[in-house]
């Protein structure tokens, strides 16, 4: 992705903010759900980026979006994964955050970054 | 049209073999009628093409010595010897005696390049601390921000982050290149000793890469570059040669050359080799990178934030530094054990030369003159929409090619034959193994 927007004419700071939230919503689908699949958008003003997965889903969304929260498992823990910083980083990296969420059926993360 | 860089190519050496589009790590070369050409704007000077080139068919511009000293006639003449010339010597040949020869060239004076490698690493040691001082109680993202930070003194390093990897503009140590730092110095120092204008000054820069030739040409950060010209240490490598054969006298200057030879502490001096300007700025917590395509991964790791706890990347272009400079002459591994035993010979020279040695806090620090622009050379264009349309359109070109890479189009890849043609720099026509395969259908 990075690449690609770097050859659209991206401005750095927007590729940077759009890498950071994209890998921090991978992280997440991969420790927490078991997996997932994402897409990216491109337009002319934005880039969405949708991070889904079907894992066990988010009980208590405003718990999970405080900074220092976290679920992880140790072994995510011994790799360096799960410090609960990773909401709390999408957020200040995106213009829009929309988490659709259910129990048992996954969560599916959206992601607005405007170029500034 | 002025020519931004310095590499360069003899067109009847090139028989149009792909060694070298495949070899460029920023895609900047094509062979196009059946001759390698060079895209200038993506050209970051790292050589690479010279040094794959199994025909020398790239060659490094400089300009030859005669005509340029002929050329600045009534000029004092000054060289600035970069310290891999040092190194390009048999073991009993020191510093000392290569700067004698330099001068028998026909230099009035010569100043040892080690001189700026030395101010700027004492200003770097500076900034580091000061910046550190800065962010103590900043967060780990404003943090990330600087550091760690980048050392400027190889200037591809500074290139290619200017092209590709822009966010990490911010991580560059902003303090001008120690041959301009050395320029500085010389001038500073002539003007006052001789009483005479900075216009009757005329500067020749001996270097040990393209890149340190195109600063000159085309600096990145300053309107015009305190050095007039440049030649290679491999054009003056067998006069120098000869010169130094007729040296007999090696513990003593006349007086001529005491008033010419300029020397540094070995600060500076060890700035020849990797691994040397994080020493003597002296922090711990550092990491040394050589080569372009260990740097390129290097750059990565740190846009992706993944380099933590490291304050300083020492990154030379050329393996080894800049004794594995492509002007130099001698392999990398003598010049590096010469280099240390330049280094060790210092308690020497500061007995037997204590007047040509120049100190550290002798050197005036120079910031960047003007913010360092950015390359957009690899965009597809200036407006996103019609860079989206060309995406797709690139997209769907290469699905249609064969996805060899073989390079027989004459570009390093099908990715960036499809680029081309959709930017109409090429034609699908010239993709020789799908016209093959249209062919077969056909029969």
């Amino acid at each position: 992705m990075k690449k690609s927007l770097s050859r659209l004419g991206v401005k750095a700071e927007d590729i940077k903010r759009a890498s950071i939230a994209m890998y921090e919503a991978e992280i997440n689908a991969v420790i927490h759900g078991h997996g997932g699949m994402a897409e990216v958008s491109v337009f002319p003003e934005k880039v969405v980026i949708v991070i889904e997965d079907h894992g066990p889903g988010i009980p208590d969304l405003d718990q999970a979006m405080v900074a220092g929260w976290s679920t992880a498992p140790d072994i995510a823990r011994e790799m360096g994964f799960g410090a609960g910083m990773g909401l709390p980083n999408i957020k200040k990296n995106c213009d829009e955050l929309n988490i659709d969420t259910k129990i048992g059926e996954g969560t599916k993360v959206t992601m607005i970054i405007q170029f500034r | 049209m002025k020519k931004l860089h310095s590499v360069s190519l003899i067109g009847d050496l090139c028989v149009g073999c792909t060694n070298c589009i495949k070899g460029c790590p920023t895609q900047a070369i094509r062979v196009r009628g059946g001759k390698a050409t060079i895209y200038d704007i993506r050209c970051i000077d790292c050589a690479q093409c010279i040094r794959i080139c199994p025909y020398h068919a790239k060659i490094a511009v400089t300009d030859t010595l005669e005509e340029r000293l002929s050329a600045a006639s009534g000029k004092v003449k000054v060289a600035i010897v970069n310290p891999a010339l040092l190194t390009q010597f048999e073991h009993n040949v020191s510093r000392i005696d290569v700067l004698k020869a330099v001068r028998q060239l026909g230099f009035d004076y010569v100043f040892d390049e080690s001189i700026g490698y030395a101010g700027y690493v004492s200003a770097a040691r500076q900034m580091i601390a000061e910046k550190q001082e800065a962010l103590k109680d900043c967060s780990d993202d404003e943090i990330s921000e600087v550091f760690p930070m980048i050392s400027t003194t190889c200037p591809v390093v500074v290139r290619l982050i200017q092209m590709k990897y822009r966010a990490l503009i911010s991580h560059l140590v902003t303090l001008d290149s120690p041959m301009e730092l050395t320029a500085q110095h010389a001038i500073d120092y002539l003007c006052l000793k001789l009483q005479i204008p900075r216009t009757l000054i005329y500067i020749c820069y001996i270097s040990p890469c393209p890149a340190k030739v195109t600063a000159v040409i085309n600096p990145l950060w300053k309107k015009k570059s305190l050095i007039s010209t440049c030649v290679g240490i491999h054009d003056v490598y067998p006069q120098l040669r000869s010169l130094l054969d007729k040296v007999t006298n090696h513990d003593s200057l006349t007086h001529e050359e005491q008033r010419a030879i300029h020397i540094s502490e070995p600060i500076g001096l060890r700035c020849a080799a990797i691994g040397g300007e994080t020493s003597s700025i002296g922090i711990e917590n550092y990491l040394t990178v050589d080569g372009i395509e260990n740097i390129i991964d290097i750059l990565e790791e740190i846009d992706r934030d993944n380099i933590k706890n490291i304050a300083y990347v020492e990154a030379t272009c050329c393996f080894g530094g800049c004794i594995g400079g492509p002007l130099t002459v001698m392999n990398r591994f003598t010049a590096s054990a010469k280099l240390r035993d330049h280094v060790h010979d210092f308690f020497l020279e500061k007995e037997l030369f204590p007047n040509q040695i120049v100190h550290e806090d002798d050197i005036i620090p120079q910031v960047w003159e003007l913010p360092l622009p950015e390359n957009h050379a690899m965009r597809l264009s200036e407006n996103i929409g019609e860079a989206m349309t060309k995406y797709e359109q690139i997209d769907e070109i290469l699905s249609t090619l064969p996805q060899l890479d073989c390079g027989a189009c004459g570009a390093p890849s099908c990715a960036a034959m499809a680029e081309d043609i959709v930017q109409g720099r090429a034609s699908i026509n010239n993709c020789i193994i799908r016209a093959k395969r249209n062919k077969l259908k056909e029969e």
